[in-house]
């Protein structure tokens, strides 16, 4: 993703603020910088949705013994009646069956982090906002993705596949933004001065305000923004204290609020902990496409592709503890095409016999490569061709790989060696000018210098033994008519695989043509070695 | 509907029209090289985007030799995928045959279903010039090769499927179906002369079945007017005629 990355970060500055900076501007003759604009991506069931995807009734909760409460519900759950705030006696009551897991605070700030590096293809300042949301500056990208509303939409349509349902909302400051989310209002507001009416409007409760203050605020009447901003500065400092009203400022841009931007790790590492045990291929590759759609999204910030993939499935620990299974993904060309990935694991996952249930998934990305986005044909290449057009064969042979194995899919190449056996190899298919194996092509120029005759197309993997009568072979209970030979072929003394045989071209009296060789050696054998098919 | 739409929609290889002319066909087809083949097959050779059964009688009649021509042509498209081929491809021969080594890819498959899989991914890929397919040994059902005939209509490539000789009577929807077996009369003693006689069991634009005796040596093109004096073509009813274009 081409984007401005090499921009220097943009100050968090603030309407009052930006008068002084553009004075600076025009003094230095340079242009003034455009207003950051951010967007807060905030996730309301990041608790549960961390654990992947969920179908029976499940339930998050926090708390110890008889004081465990639920924070969220899955859909199940909740369709059962499970609320957030439900005692475990009280949410077990209702749904016998409910699954519980504790909050998992490590695995929500690892899954804060993947996000932001996915997020990192859309703008290049990214911020952290523990535990359950994003600030994204979008100025800086609006011109490269056409627009506020065209971004928003790819941004949400990209989200789709990773699994999180999330609140949206854009304002000229970070605070606004994450106000708005925490409100869930789904604000798009560009404008600066609109600012203090929009904000208004939000409950105190519901921006993630101190409870204890609230309660002290809506005690002397003040539920809204817009009731806190009527009552005097100076009182509001004193009598609840500076926190409050620094916070205030923020959210409208009279104070700055510095963001520290995140710094994507250098190699991509996800992991996944299922709460169900898995054992059957379509769920893991299910449970796996919410890593690999994260994997592309970091794979696109940083231009690159993937061309080797870890996945390690961890099975029970504890006293029937079972070695992970590993599943290695080596593909031909990189890419970062989620649904070839997700294509090729399932095929593997299918192909790989699990030493017991799967508990969790890891996956990492072993090998990546500089990958350019693909410059898109003027005309269209099928079309100007005529008919089917060499495309990149990568996808098909990655897919054929992945399910019979990558022993089973090979190419042929012709050796100069005069031996019939050793006249042939097996080689990587080539692609994009890399492949694992090559035969040089100055060996292939050699080849057309070997005068040979005619060759079988079938050549048998050993040579069959054929039963001779009065010296002559025979085939299928017939003696074999010998039309063309002999022609001798004596070599390999040097790598002790040494041959010398003579060969014949020969009908068999149900008019099949063989390649049937002689030995030299004292007692002379007959051999079949090839079939003219 | 305007002419225009009439012309993509008839275009679609899709569509087949029962009535259409050898002229015409000819087009479509893609020839084999083997002169006395492509002149009794009514659209001028093998058909593209279309599935090709063949039946062979024993192996090692030229049955591969037969194809090589084309592939070799089909090569500059694509890949050509050999799946689940018998025995060993040998590399010298397919080269001397003029087949560019490095659009070859050899699967190796073992039962029917992962051939079918295997050919079905080839052939709707758009990746592949021609998709071959060794299923002889295993029993593949109507359905399999249905699906395999419409992944090879809808992305227009080019297929072969070889099937066991027991199954040659059985319905098929491919396009094209041939029996492959040696020559009652060979024509002449000698190398390279054993002639092979194809009985086309069903093909698009002709009724009835037929049988064409070809020499199991592609023709050069010095060689292709004798040829086509040679070419015979044998009706059901035993009348033998000559045909010239």
């Amino acid at each position: 993703m081409a984007l401005a990355r090499r921009r220097p970060l943009p100050p968090a500055s603030s309407p009052s603020t930006a008068p002084r900076a553009r004075k600076d501007a025009s003094a230095s003759g340079r242009p003034p910088s455009p207003p950051p604009l951010w967007l807060a991506l905030r996730l309301p069931v990041f608790a549960l949705q961390v654990f992947g995807p969920t179908t029976a009734p499940f339930a998050v909760i926090v708390g110890e013994g008889a004081q465990r409460t639920v924070v969220a519900a899955n859909a199940a759950a909740t369709a059962l009646g499970v609320r957030a705030g439900h005692g475990i006696s009280a949410a077990l009551a209702l749904a016998p069956t409910l699954a519980l897991a504790p909050r998992a605070p490590q695995r929500e700030a690892a899954s804060l982090a993947r996000l932001a590096a996915w997020s990192q293809q859309f703008t290049p300042l990214v911020s952290l906002e523990p535990p359950d949301a994003l600030l994204l500056e979008l100025r800086g990208s609006l011109k490269l993705f056409g627009g506020l509303a065209a971004l928003i939409a790819r941004l949400q349509v990209a989200l789709t596949p990773l699994g999180y349902s999330a609140v949206l909302a854009v304002a000229p400051t970070p605070r606004a933004a994450l106000w708005f989310a925490r409100a869930g209002v789904d604000q798009r507001l560009d404008d600066a001065s609109a600012l203090p009416g929009a904000l208004g409007a939000l409950p105190l409760a519901a921006i993630g305000l101190d409870p204890k203050l609230v309660a002290a605020l809506a005690g002397i009447g003040v539920h809204q923004v817009r009731d806190a901003l009527r009552l005097p500065r100076g009182d509001l400092g004193r009598r609840y204290g500076s926190r409050l009203r620094a916070e205030l400022d923020r959210a409208l841009g009279r104070l700055p609020e510095p963001r520290t931007a995140f710094v994507a790790p250098l190699r991509f590492c996800g992991a996944l902990e299922l709460v169900y045990e898995y054992s059957d291929s379509g769920s893991l590759a299910a449970a796996a496409a919410h890593l690999t759609a994260e994997l592309c999204g970091s794979l696109a910030t940083r231009g690159h592709g993937v061309r080797r993939l870890l996945l390690t499935l961890e099975h029970r620990v504890g006293i029937e503890a079972v070695a992970p299974t590993i599943v290695l993904l080596g593909l031909l060309a990189p890419t970062r095409d989620p649904r070839h990935l997700d294509r090729l694991l399932y095929e593997n996952l299918a192909r790989t016999p699990l030493a017991g249930p799967v508990r969790a998934l890891r996956l990492e990305a072993l090998e990546v490569e500089p990958l350019a986005a693909a410059p898109l044909a003027l005309f269209d290449a099928r079309q100007a061709a005529g008919a089917a057009v060499a495309a990149d064969p990568a996808p098909l042979i990655d897919a054929l790989r992945a399910r019979l194995g990558p022993e089973r899919v090979h190419g042929l190449s012709c050796i100069a060696d005069h031996r019939p056996e050793y006249s042939w190899r097996e080689i990587g298919i080539r692609v994009n000018f890399v492949t694992a194996e090559v035969c040089p092509p100055a060996a292939l120029a050699k080849l057309t210098l070997i005068p040979i005759s005619a060759r079988p197309t079938w050549l048998l993997a050993e040579p069959q033994p054929l039963a001779t009568l009065r010296g002559r072979p025979r085939w299928r209970g017939a003696s074999l008519e010998l039309m063309q030979g002999p022609e001798r072929i004596e070599s390999g003394w040097w790598d002790g695989a040494d041959i010398a045989r003579d060969y014949y071209q020969a009908q068999a009296a149900d008019g099949a043509r063989l390649w049937v060789f002689r030995t030299r050696q004292k007692p002379a054998a007959w051999f079949l070695h090839g079939l003219f098919a | 509907m305007s002419t225009q739409e009439l012309d993509a929609v008839l275009a679609d290889p899709r569509v087949w029209r029962g009535r259409r002319t050898t002229a015409a066909g000819a087009s479509r087809g893609l020839p084999s090289k083997m002169l006395a083949l492509d002149v009794a097959l009514p659209e001028g050779g093998f058909p593209d985007a279309a599935l090709t059964e063949v039946h062979c009688a024993i192996a090692g009649i030229g049955e591969l030799s037969l194809l090589l021509p084309l592939l070799a042509a089909r090569a500059s498209l694509g890949l050509i995928a050999l799946i689940a081929p018998p025995h060993i491809p040998y590399a010298p021969a397919l080269a001397a045959a003029g087949l560019d080594l490095a659009q070859l890819l050899v699967v190796r498959a073992t039962s029917a279903r992962e051939c079918c899989w295997a050919m079905e991914q080839s052939l709707r890929s758009g990746r592949c010039g021609a998709v071959v397919a060794w299923l002889d040994q295993q029993r593949v059902s109507f359905a399999a090769l249905r699906r395999l005939q419409l992944a090879a209509e809808t992305s227009a490539c080019f297929g072969v499927v070889f099937r066991g000789w027991g199954e040659r009577s059985g319905a098929s929807p491919a396009a094209l179906k041939l029996a492959l077996a040696v020559s009652a009369r060979p024509q002449g003693r000698g190398p390279g002369t054993t002639g092979l006689r194809i009985t086309v069991l069903k093909c698009r634009g002709r009724a009835g079945r037929f049988v064409v005796d070809v020499s199991s040596r592609p023709q050069g093109r010095d060689e292709a007017s004798h040829d086509l004096a040679a070419a015979r073509i044998r009706t059901p009813s035993g009348a033998t005629k000559r045909r010239s274009r």
